[in-house]
């Protein structure tokens, strides 16, 4: 009965509708895509019945090899860019979380998270310059740099939220039973950290997949990851097998959130201990 | 004293850990970034680069119109200014569509059983995930005029010819409202969830009414998560590149558009396009300053 | 600093500071711990118990002072290097670990063979009684498990001091007091030193050998439970252990055995004397409430008051007395005897004080 009156005050009409025309905007552009990926007519506007011919058209048409080209090119820089990003903010976030209170830890923090606070299209724009001035060729190595540094934050943000979550008494008690750092380190924190480094590993990863701008920038000429391919295809109009990839990725990113919602839950009932 | 106790389980191992991370983002970030406001201060080479010559040129060029030959007693050159202008405003607009959607999407979600809040939550999450560029694509396919919304729309005899959207201010914002609407509700929904609803009880119990409760009592105690929501949704709307480029045409360029033109498009004016990064960072500096300060001016009153 | 050092002393520490920034959470502490001591860290949050312990362990660093550990000098030692134990407050058992791995974990580390591990960590858990939860998570335990694989872990590498930070606050409190007994006879058969850090006097008073009072990063008083209880030295200790009349007080006349302290503006009472205490003194009267008594036939008043309130407590009541100067007087009569008269709000009593049992606390 109290939980009912407690809902009463807080519930607030008009508010449900709010949250449904919230996800219908959000899904109606995406639902849309993806049926009409499966359309027959080449007029990406009429009905044509269900195909797959436009699936088929992305993996052995004529455009074919150039799109594995490109959706190789994104998958390994993600991969490596998100795996130097994580290692590279774990350690971060032990030295940030777990090293007491020292002058300057606020600059030493704006400065991981300033990749997140400068626009895109800045870092895009520096990152273009500075490479031109070092005279570094444009290319995947640039791609890569680039990424790396953006996904630094975005790998660091949820692997030091997890870290404060953890109780630092977890290490002290490794200490106080003859665990060197090291030892303190491999098997206690780690462990106990392990879903924020997959969350942040996740993170990381699609982030890179999903840029477009900062890519744009310094990739050079012929190299190209999905979005650059994808964008250079749009432009010369929305075509069906462009609706065909937009499905897979979208259904790429789908998988990648159920693992790291997973992941997060799991780690949270582990925690509970 | 168990307050004034440090986590420092790591503290003698300060530096090597921080180092890493350090030196990537200052050698590839802040570096890049001083080379471009140097490079703003240089003369313009024709099909992109710089000659290493200093110059004002860049920054005259943006605020100051000096005639075609550049002979003429300077007068202000609105041109650029009112496409910064155009922009906070699409920004602005953009973050108050997603605060009055995502608002009440965010409580909603808050006050649900904890199963019902997580499908909620997932649901919201998901578009997050999706890649931006994809994202916006679809939006364009949908509001073209031949697109499945003037389709429909004319087929149900709602109209008679295809309401002309893309291209206008209106898809822009659609669009950079569309990008960023999680942004918007994520930060909302942590407040509202830390939020204590015992606050809400004990304004009914003093006779608040419903609204005057959410006004009164709610608003201020999950102020700092829209407050968030608003800066996650301003930034990155303020520099968007993909919503003005594929939604809209030449007469709704945004910062994005301009800056990215002077890079990759036909301009070539490398030193105009530092310049106008510069100015976009400055901005998007003060903005996040002054969210700073009023974090900082929160924390003292906790 | 070794020649110092007595056979029988655990730990002993010398003029200990502990600043963080401008706050100063120690001051000035010396202390020493026996072997084989059950030794207790009484005092308010925030009263520096908790750094002490820490201390201890090697979790924070000493700002000055000096610390020894069976004669050797420890202050710099880390914590990982020190044989000395911790028992969290909250357990801090690994949660990914088994009970078993978590409490064979300190002996792996020290890089014992697993033969002897398995052995150790079997006695341990056997000692506890939970030999058969040995594969379950800590996780699946109830509190009172996991407060006993605690004890386990700690006291699975044999160190010679356990240290104990409030172990048994988590606890409901049925399971506390019987969790109070089962400790004081693990270290009783283990004949290891504790050094046990609460801030509930009761859980103080009926496990300790000796108590350490502290507040605001100073040491009050230490002593064994009755003294700390009979003869607390100050006005903290005489009000944060038990319950105590403090009653604003001048010294009349003194000398070695009995001195004469003003109790209202008529009436004085005679109680045990104390060194360094002269004429004219001004300080505070500590009468336990339970020390008071009604007066009946057989024992003359000290001085009458007026019933002002009667709470009933179960096994005893509360009276609270309004005496000739406005002052209140708490005494505590036990439900057991109910000889005694029985008394109503603005009835006028007559009170019998036991003088012998008052102490006078100069000021500070």
């Amino acid at each position: 009965m109290k939980t009912k009156a407690l809902d009463q005050i807080k519930r607030y009409p008009g508010f449900f509708p709010m949250a449904v025309l919230c996800l219908f905007l959000l899904y109606t552009p995406l639902v849309i895509v993806m049926i009409y990926s499966f359309n027959d007519s080449p007029s990406i506007t009429l009905w044509g019945g269900f195909s797959l011919r436009w699936y088929e058209d992305v993996f052995f048409g004529l455009e074919a090899a150039k799109l594995r080209k490109a959706a190789w090119n994104s998958v390994s820089i993600a991969a490596m860019a998100a795996i130097c990003a994580t290692t590279i903010a774990t350690a971060a976030a032990v030295g940030m979380v777990r090293s007491g209170a020292w002058r300057g830890k606020t600059a030493s923090f704006a400065l991981l998270n300033l990749p997140i606070m400068v626009p895109e299209i800045v870092t895009a724009v520096a990152t273009l310059i500075f490479f031109s001035m070092i005279g570094f060729k444009a290319g995947y190595a640039t791609i890569l740099i680039a990424h790396v540094v953006f996904c630094i934050p975005f790998a660091y943000l949820p692997i030091a939220a997890r870290l404060e979550g953890i109780d630092s008494n977890y290490e002290q008690a490794a200490l106080d039973l003859y665990a060197t750092r090291w030892q303190a380190f491999k098997r206690v924190l780690l462990p106990l950290l392990a879903p924020g480094i997959i969350s942040g590993f996740l993170l990381a990863f699609i982030i890179s997949l999903d840029d477009f701008i900062i890519t744009n920038f310094v990739k050079g000429a012929g190299v190209e990851t999905l979005p650059t391919a994808i964008y250079g295809a749009i432009r010369q109009g929305i075509k069906p097998n462009i609706m065909a990839i937009s499905t897979l990725m979208l259904l790429v990113s789908i998988l990648f959130v159920t693992v790291s919602y997973f992941v997060g839950r799991n780690g949270e009932k582990k925690h509970e201990g | 004293m168990s307050g004034l106790v440090e986590k420092s389980s790591f503290g003698g191992l300060r530096k090597p850990l921080l180092l890493p991370a350090w030196l990537t983002i200052g050698f590839f970030l802040v570096i890049p970034v001083l080379t471009m406001l140097v490079y703003s201060f240089l003369t313009k080479e024709f099909r992109g680069g710089v000659l290493w010559e200093f110059s004002l040129a860049a920054y005259d060029q943006f605020f100051f119109d000096r005639g075609l030959f550049g002979d003429e007693p300077p007068k202000i050159e609105w041109t650029y200014i009112n496409i910064f202008w155009r922009s906070i405003v699409q920004a602005a607009v953009a973050t108050l569509i997603c605060l009055v959607i995502g608002f009440p999407t965010a409580y909603f979600i808050a006050t649900r059983s904890p199963q019902t809040r997580n499908i909620w939550l997932f649901l919201i999450t998901v578009p997050y995930w999706v890649n931006l560029l994809i994202r916006t694509v679809s939006m364009k396919f949908l509001i073209r005029d031949t697109g499945p919304l003037n389709h429909w729309l004319m087929q149900a005899g709602i109209i008679d010819s295809p309401i002309h959207m893309i291209n206008t201010n209106f898809a822009v914002q659609l669009g950079l409202f569309y990008s960023y609407l999680p942004f918007m509700v994520l930060p909302i929904y942590a407040s509202v969830e830390r939020y204590n609803f015992s606050l809400s009880e004990a304004s009914a119990d003093l006779y608040a009414g419903r609204w005057t409760t959410l006004r009164r009592i709610v608003l201020p105690s999950v102020k700092p998560g829209i407050i968030a929501g608003c800066i996650l949704v301003f930034v990155p709307s303020l520099g968007a590149f993909l919503a003005p480029d594929l939604l809209g045409g030449a007469k709704t360029f945004m910062i994005g558009t301009l800056i990215e033109e002077q890079f990759k498009g036909a301009a070539g004016n490398w030193p105009f396009g530092a310049a106008a990064s510069m100015l976009l960072l400055s901005l998007v500096m003060v903005v996040l300053l002054f969210y700073a300060s009023s974090q900082s001016k929160q924390a003292l009153h906790h | 600093m070794t020649e110092h050092h007595q056979e029988n002393v655990a730990v002993a520490a010398n003029s200990l500071f502990k600043n963080y920034g401008s706050v100063e959470a120690l001051k000035d502490v010396s202390l020493s711990i026996n072997d084989n001591e059950f030794f207790t860290l009484l005092g308010p949050s925030g009263c520096g118990k908790t750094t002490l312990l820490r201390i201890i362990a090697g979790f924070e660093a000493i700002t000055a002072g000096t610390l020894f550990l069976h004669g050797k000098n420890i202050a710099d030692l880390p914590a990982n290097k020190r044989p000395v134990n911790t028992v969290f407050q909250n357990y801090s058992l690994f949660p990914h670990m088994s009970v078993a791995d978590n409490v064979g974990f300190g002996l792996e580390m020290q890089g014992k063979d697993k033969n002897q591990i398995k052995q150790r960590t079997h006695e341990m858990l056997e000692l506890v009684q939970l030999g058969e939860y040995a594969d379950r998570k800590p996780g699946q335990l109830s509190g009172g498990q996991q407060q006993r694989v605690a004890l386990a872990r700690a006291l699975a590498p044999q160190p010679e001091v356990l240290l104990l930070d409030e172990p048994l606050s988590a606890l409901d409190l049925k399971l506390r007091k019987a969790m109070r007994l089962e400790l004081k006879q693990i270290q009783e058969n283990a004949g290891i030193t504790f050094i046990f850090v609460t801030h509930d006097q009761e859980e103080a008073l009926t496990m300790s050998d000796r108590i350490a009072v502290m507040s605001q990063g100073e040491l009050q008083q230490l002593g064994t439970a009755t003294q700390i209880y009979q003869e607390p030295r100050n006005r903290f200790v005489a009000d944060f252990i038990g319950e105590s009349n403090l009653i604003p007080t001048t010294v009349l006349s003194s000398d070695i055995h009995t001195m004469r302290c003003k109790l209202t503006d008529s009436i004085s009472i005679a109680i045990p004397g104390k060194e360094s205490v002269s004429e004219g003194d001004q300080g505070e009267l500590c009468i336990r409430p339970e020390r008071i008594r009604l007066s009946n036939a057989d024992e003359s008043a000290n001085l009458e008051g007026v019933v002002d309130g009667i709470v009933y407590l179960g096994t005893d009541t509360q009276l609270l007395f309004k005496l000739d100067d406005q002052q209140t007087l708490s005494v505590r009569t036990q439900n057991a005897d109910n000889d005694g008269p029985v008394v109503e709000v603005g009835q006028r009593v007559g009170l019998h004080i036991d003088e012998s049992s008052c102490r006078f606390l100069p000021e500070s």
